[in-house]
């Protein structure tokens, strides 16, 4: 037998005590560990979104005020609630009172963003919408524009749950564009269930049913797009409806092809139409994702359908990115494809930038600079004449910048706006009697007669006779620009002033416009200020001008001649036209001209 | 000793075993796992019974979801979300997410998704985005709003960089919101957010719109601030048509004459905009608003009736058409009839040719263009011309429409142009050349082909080898040159060939070109080319100049030249003088 031994046995304890607690420390710490592994791995986000204790975050949530109060809280402290931060906020306003959450819901139209403010605003929304829709309707007139529009959304779609004719007679009542907006979210509930329309036969039914037939058929567009973006842009193009007022279903369509087709996309717009501004921006929002894409894409359309995108894609570049624009143009390998592009580079830089353009010519290819100057030549002679006339001497100095037609150019522009300044100049500057004073004067003139007539039509006389000139003179531009711009009476009265050789066909001018205005006694009166032997020309010049659109009008016109000689020779030399008559006259109409022929 | 050595063991692992269990039970009663948490903590709807939404070998959680469609009150569904979702990773919410979009005619579906999206924004914005995309088309502007919004709250920044990766109309949708809702940002911080990340268009289009709200019932304010305004035309568009829905609204129509005119007022030439205000105008009462029109001074008629007339067309073709047939007004302005006589006869195209004797004569022909530009577009072209050839026989000349048309159409699809054009068009109308030009750039060999299917006098295929040089394809052109038949002049194409090979650093070969050239040839292709590059850069130039072999050629070349110069002033005294060089002086 053994005799225990004290010493043994209480150390022996001992160590089984400090085992056993080792092993259960370590089972623990295992298994703790090993759950958390297991389970806790799945919550990473939510400790991270919740940097402050959930429980404080919506700590005595009980009524309105204290739930504003948290929330005014909420924006000092930065904390962003959790979901089961909204949980608890949700499940308190269930026994929050419908004053309260009047209180509640208007009040925090006025608190200060938060990232926690606009759900708890939707909450408080709804509560109210269950128990007083119209009040929950009052309150969201409180808000700023855009929270409006959401939480108006929530309202209406509580109301339509609640009485839905009611929701819609509220919605119709509805000023733009929320009317709008109330009728196709209660709409969209109904869609979304393919509930049966039953709205009352009132009405409003039509309006609803418009709103209807317009949601069903976006809905038709969406679900193409996903499928076939290019049978929806067909669709679009091809519908009644105006482009412009489907321009978020064509910019979606339109950037989904993109996505599939690349630049092929822009070959299905109708850059033709109406609406040419739309299509632009449709267009943009492809050129702004790949410029250089575009320039390569350009380079294999033919010269006619090119240039209208390439204007937009140059202003485009020009607009935002001029410094890359520069560089991209002169990598062009194609030497034809870069010359045009450059001379839609100038072209748009001269008329956005022409003073930067101007500064930066010697950067631009000689064969260039005169379109680089003609374009910003034309810009600013109506904007800015003065930064003109400084710089003319220096840019004489660049090569290929500076030539007659730039300098008739600036002078053409800045008549249309200062014709007394610019004629001004041309007289004390331009040589005369020389070609250039020539043209510049048959422009300015014009101009200057629609202010000054009188005084036009003297220096067009004083001016006249210039060898350069053709056989019309300077008085005929004087009564063209006023007969085209409808001042028929003040060009009649000057008519006697014109010289007299030509004056057949400076008076048809005159004439033409008064046949349109249905004056045609003083067409007759005019024939009569004219010598008998200048009268066939004139007739003749009449029915000219008219012949290419208003044929009837010469038929007319002739008809009226009173002397039959006179008309039989007219109608002779309008018939010798044979080309003129085949194109622009009907059989009919011919047939009525050989009768007014006296053999 | 084995003993001794053992129990330590026994020990240690008995220890072990039991503080295993005793861990997990404290785990599961402290930290209860995430599927526990996931079921409805109280007696509501959540746990209504399983139904014909999901199949019964769905998970627990799908069927918890199918529970939440049942409830019809939006604040129930919020909270059994909430519940569904609260303790769960951004994985599952997706998850869960991803599930409903396989759902259909489900009640509520759209309000539930977003619901979840609001949650899954919070903890994973870059995933909820990602799963926008998933969801059908129609629901994307909605969910994106919520998930933007959100994500503008907590970081801006961020936001801002992923909207930037969108494509339109993506991009400006998540812009706005994000400035949107960060409007208690300081101005100067919402510009630098704004210049950041090229989003100062949406910003300038919040802050311009808040403008107008100011004055969104003053329409004379409101549509000149538009005018000005540096937004997008499609917007100004939309806020136009706001304004003049809300001032009809409020004015009706009582006072028309006095709207119009200050429509034509404000809006002077931008028809652009005015056209969305005055049909809206016109829409209300098409055949009052006509009538008031021709109160107003000849000018805005003139301006505005396009409008209106369409509106009326609209809704009475024939009532709008005896507007302008039978009253005295606008007779006088005939240039404005033709636009109203095409918008008539495009809204009736298929009855066109038994109405067309309504038109007056003068009308038809130019109607009809304006008409095929409108249609082409629009219309087969078979449709569309078998009722040209009805009005045809009708007496109508449609030649030019005829030419307009398959000129519009070769624009769009020049092989079907080209079918249609040698059924209409007389041999040698130009038109054919230009529909030629058009197919030889995008089908080559089907242009050439067809050329060369036409008269040899036509000279059909130099016009398919012009049109390739004209692109810059050079080699092409050349290669296009073996083809053309004999008795086809082809010296019309050597001075294009000469300068292609020029411009292409290829001189020896355009000086070679010239060799090739009967002797009264020569001269002319040098002209020719010297014509081109006094315009461009003569520097080019000058060096071929110089090589000219024939001395006569040269001199009389360079004499041209300094003639031109005189009327076009482009070159240099150094380029004059050079020029002036290979002028030969008369011998005594």
């Amino acid at each position: 037998m053994r005799v225990p031994n004290p010493n043994i046995d209480s150390s022996s304890v001992q160590h089984k005590v400090v085992l056993v607690t080792i092993g259960l420390v370590s089972g623990l710490v295992l298994s703790l560990f090993s759950y958390s592994v297991f389970t806790g791995l799945e919550r990473p986000h939510q400790d991270a979104a919740s940097t402050v204790s959930s429980d404080s975050a919506t700590d005595g949530v009980n009524t309105a005020d204290a739930l504003l109060e948290r929330l005014a809280s909420d924006e000092t402290s930065n904390t962003d609630f959790i979901t089961s931060d909204f949980l608890k906020i949700s499940e308190d306003l269930q026994t929050v009172n419908t004053e309260e959450l009047v209180k509640a819901l208007g009040r925090s139209a006025s608190l200060p963003y938060t990232r926690n403010l606009h759900p708890i605003q939707e909450m408080l929304c709804e509560y109210l919408v269950e128990r007083s829709p119209s009040e929950a309707l009052r309150s969201v007139w409180l808000f700023e524009e855009h929270r409006k529009v959401a939480l108006l959304r929530v309202v209406v779609r509580g109301w339509a749950l609640h009485d839905m004719e009611e929701s819609f007679t509220v919605a119709i009542g509805l000023q733009q564009p929320y009317k709008e907006i109330a009728i196709e979210t209660i709409l969209s509930e109904l869609d979304a269930t393919d509930e049966v329309f039953s709205v009352p036969q009132s009405s409003d039914y039509d309006e609803i049913e418009k709103y209807r037939a317009d949601q069903t058929y976006e809905l038709e567009i969406y679900k193409t797009i996903s499928r076939d973006p290019s049978a929806a842009l067909d669709l679009l193009l091809k519908d009644n409806a105006e482009d412009s007022e489907q321009a978020d279903l064509f910019s979606q369509a339109f950037n989904e092809m993109f996505q599939l087709e690349g630049f092929n996309a822009i070959t299905q717009l109708n850059f033709l139409s109406f609406d040419r501004e739309f299509f632009d921006e449709l267009l943009l929002q492809i050129i702004e994702q790949d410029r250089l894409g575009m320039i390569s894409y350009l380079q294999n359309l033919s010269s006619t359908k090119r240039s209208r995108f390439m204007y937009l894609l140059m202003d485009n570049w020009v607009e935002v990115d001029v410094e890359n624009v520069l560089p991209a143009v002169e990598n062009l390998s194609n030497p034809t494809y870069r010359a045009s592009t450059y001379w839609a580079l100038v072209s748009s830089w001269g008329r956005i930038r022409p003073l930067e353009l101007l500064n930066r010519l010697p950067e631009i290819p000689r064969e260039h600079r005169d379109s680089a100057v003609f374009y910003a030549f034309n810009t600013l002679g109506k904007t800015n004449p003065d930064a003109v006339l400084s710089l003319l001497s220096s840019l004489k100095a660049i090569p290929g910048a500076f030539n007659e037609e730039n300098e008739r150019t600036f002078v053409y522009s800045w008549s249309s706006k200062f014709p007394d300044q610019a004629l001004m100049w041309v007289q004390e500057n331009i040589e005369p009697e020389t070609t250039q004073r020539n043209w510049m004067l048959s422009r300015v003139l014009g101009e200057y007669a629609l202010v000054q007539p009188k005084e036009a039509m003297e220096v067009a006389i004083t001016e006249d006779p210039n060898p350069a000139r053709g056989e019309l003179g300077l008085a005929y531009n004087v009564i063209e620009s006023l007969a085209s711009d409808g001042q028929l009476d003040t060009a009649i009265g000057l008519l006697d002033q014109v010289p007299k050789h030509n004056r057949a066909y400076i008076y048809a001018e005159v004439a033409e416009k008064l046949v349109l205005k249905d004056r045609l006694s003083e067409v007759m009166s005019l024939s009569n200020r004219l010598p008998a032997a200048e009268r066939v020309d004139y007739f003749h010049s009449v029915a000219t001008k008219l012949s290419y659109n208003h044929s009837s009008a010469v038929l007319t016109l002739v008809a009226k001649i009173p002397d039959t000689l006179l008309r039989t020779d007219v109608v002779n030399q309008i018939l010798s036209d044979t080309w003129m008559i085949e194109e622009y006259y009907t059989e009919g109409q011919r047939e009525s001209l050989r009768s007014l022929v006296t053999e | 000793m084995k003993e001794l050595r053992r129990t330590p063991f026994v020990l240690t692992s008995t220890g072990l075993i039991v503080g295993i269990g005793a861990g997990l039970v404290v785990s599961y009663l402290l930290f209860p796992s995430n599927s526990d948490e996931q079921l409805p903590r109280t007696n509501d709807p959540l746990t209504v019974p399983f139904d014909s939404v999901l199949s019964d070998n769905q998970p627990r959680s799908q069927v918890d979801l199918a529970s939440v469609f049942k409830l019809d009150a939006a604040s129930e569904r919020r909270l059994a979300v909430y519940r569904l979702l609260e303790g769960q990773s951004a994985r599952q919410i997706a998850e869960s997410l991803r599930h409903s979009f396989k759902l259909s005619n489900v009640k509520h579906l759209l309000s539930v998704q977003n619901l979840f999206f609001a949650v899954l924004a919070r903890l994973d914005p870059e995933l909820a985005l990602e799963l926008v995309w998933e969801t059908e088309r129609t629901n994307w502007d909605v969910h994106l709003t919520v998930v933007f919004e959100d994500w503008a709250g907590a970081d801006p920044r961020r936001a801002m960089q992923s909207a930037k990766q969108l494509h339109e109309p993506w991009k400006s949708k998540a812009f706005r919101t994000i400035l949107q809702t960060r409007q208690d940002l300081a101005d100067a911080q919402q510009l630098e957010l704004a210049e950041s990340f090229d989003a100062l268009a949406s910003l300038n289009e919040l802050t311009f719109e808040s403008q107008v709200e100011e004055v969104i019932d003053e329409p004379r304010k409101a549509f000149e601030l538009i005018l000005q305004a540096d937004i997008s035309e499609s917007r100004k568009s939309e806020l136009v048509a706001l304004i003049t829905e809300r001032w009809i609204d409020r004015e009706n129509t009582d006072n028309i004459a006095s709207m119009l005119g200050m429509v034509h007022e404000v809006f002077s030439w931008d028809q652009y905009q005015w056209h969305s205000v005055v049909s809206r105008l016109a829409a209300t009462d098409p055949k009052l608003v006509w009538e008031q029109l021709a109160t107003l001074s000849l000018d805005a008629q003139k301006r505005l009736n396009d409008e209106v007339f369409k509106a009326w067309v609209k809704q009475d073709a024939m009532g709008a058409l005896d507007a302008i047939t039978e009253s005295e007004y606008m007779s006088k302005e005939s240039g404005e009839l033709t636009s109203l006589y095409a918008t008539w006869a495009s809204a009736v195209w298929h009855q066109l040719p038994e109405k067309i004797d309504l038109v007056p004569d003068d009308y038809r022909t130019r109607m009809l263009t304006s008409v095929v530009r409108d249609l082409a577009h629009r219309v087969e072209p078979s449709d569309l011309l078998e009722q040209l050839d009805q009005i045809q026989l009708k007496g109508v000349n449609t030649k030019s429409t005829l030419e307009v048309y398959f000129r519009q159409l070769s624009y769009q699809d020049p092989a079907v142009a080209m079918r249609w054009a040698s059924e209409y068009l007389d041999e040698g109308n130009n038109v054919t050349s230009h529909i030629l030009r058009e197919l030889a750039v995008v089908d080559v060999t089907k242009a050439m082909e067809i050329a060369l299917q036409q008269p040899v006098d036509s000279g059909a295929e130099l016009t398919v080898i012009s049109a390739v040089l004209d692109q810059g394809w050079l080699q092409q052109g050349l290669e296009l040159l073996s083809k053309v038949r004999e008795g086809t002049d082809v010296s019309i194409l050597d001075a294009s060939v000469g300068a292609r090979l020029i411009e292409n650093g290829r001189r020896s070969e355009a000086l070679a070109l010239a060799k090739t050239l009967p002797d009264e040839a020569r001269g002319e292709y040098y002209l020719n080319l010297a014509q081109r590059w006094i315009y461009k850069d003569i520097t080019e130039f000058l060096p071929v100049l110089s090589e000219i072999p024939n001395k006569g050629i040269r001199s009389r070349v360079a004499e041209v030249l300094l003639r031109w110069e005189g009327h076009i002033g482009n070159l240099t005294e150094d380029e004059i003088e050079v020029i002036r060089s290979f002028v030969q002086v008369p011998e005594e």
